[in-house]
């Protein structure tokens, strides 16, 4: 059975998604109203899926997302929110979250998209399609965050996952994951292309620490 | 002004969606699983439906 988190900031619709998701054969292990909150729920309830609300009261979801695959790269993170703007949903996608739906979906649309993400894939809403075909393809590239941006410098100078994952005081699948998120938001073949394209879009420079 | 009017709209829609939400999940699982529930479920799902109802009006009579 699937776990869950549910962070939202609004209780009537806490506690309905709860009872709807239960219905629906979900294991709610936890809920949360705002970004702290959300943190430590997710660290003390150990969930598969966490779903987000975009506009929480001391933060943004996407800035939670962030912060929650920093701690657990593995979990599965779906956006949940009313707003079908397109720089929310481009930026939500860039943060790692798998699931971007909509409140504006049926419940069972709900439930598809925690199935997906839970078993490792993705879903964005298909009201969701006219937004992303409307944006150009070069408008946007996606950012990598520090982290990634790190675990990819150290890619470059040789190192090997395991090492870098001891610099960084990581796990191993920890660096994994984040060179997935690499080469999925830079659109590479593999890492060397990763490491081609981030070089050449000047997210890593070599030699930039024995500089400094 | 006409920002400021496009926010106040915004969030607007955003505080109707949520309890939109419910009453469409309550309302959902009512509709497909009619024969399934037992009638203390089915009036305890009728009742998610009226609060989230009345968070509705209340939201618009603030706006208004």
């Amino acid at each position: 059975m699937t776990r869950l988190v549910i962070v939202d900031d609004h209780e009537a619709l806490r506690d309905g998604l709860v009872a709807l998701l239960r219905d629906g054969g979900m294991d709610v292990v936890g809920t949360a109203s705002n970004v702290a909150g959300g943190i430590d729920t997710v660290l003390r309830c150990d969930p598969d899926v966490a779903i987000v609300d975009i506009a929480l009261p001391d933060g943004s979801g996407i800035s939670l997302t962030r912060q929650l695959l920093e701690i657990r790269p593995d979990l599965g993170v779906i956006l949940y929110t009313g707003d079908s703007d397109a720089d929310k949903l481009v930026e939500g996608l860039d943060s790692g979250a798998r699931g971007y739906a909509l409140k504006a979906g049926s419940m069972s649309e709900l439930t598809a998209a925690i199935e997906s993400v839970a078993g490792g894939g993705s879903y964005v809403d298909p009201r969701l399609d006219r937004v992303l075909l409307a944006e150009p393809s070069t408008a946007r590239e996606p950012t990598l965050s520090p982290r990634e941006k790190e675990v990819i410098n150290l890619m470059a100078e040789g190192m090997t996952a395991e090492a870098i994952a001891n610099e960084l005081r990581v796990s191993i699948e920890t660096v994994r994951t984040h060179s997935r998120n690499v080469i999925r938001k830079l659109r590479a073949r593999n890492r060397v292309h990763a490491i081609a394209i981030a070089l050449q879009r000047g997210e890593i420079e070599l030699g930039a620490e024995a500089e400094g | 002004v006409t920002a400021s009017r496009d926010e106040s709209t915004g969030r607007l829609v955003h505080d109707l969606r949520t309890p939109l939400t419910l009453i469409l999940g309550f309302a959902e699982m009512l509709h497909q699983r009619h024969g399934e529930l037992s009638p203390e479920q089915s009036r305890q799902n009728v009742e998610w439906i009226l609060k989230a109802a009345r968070d509705m009006q209340e939201i618009l009579d603030r706006a208004g």
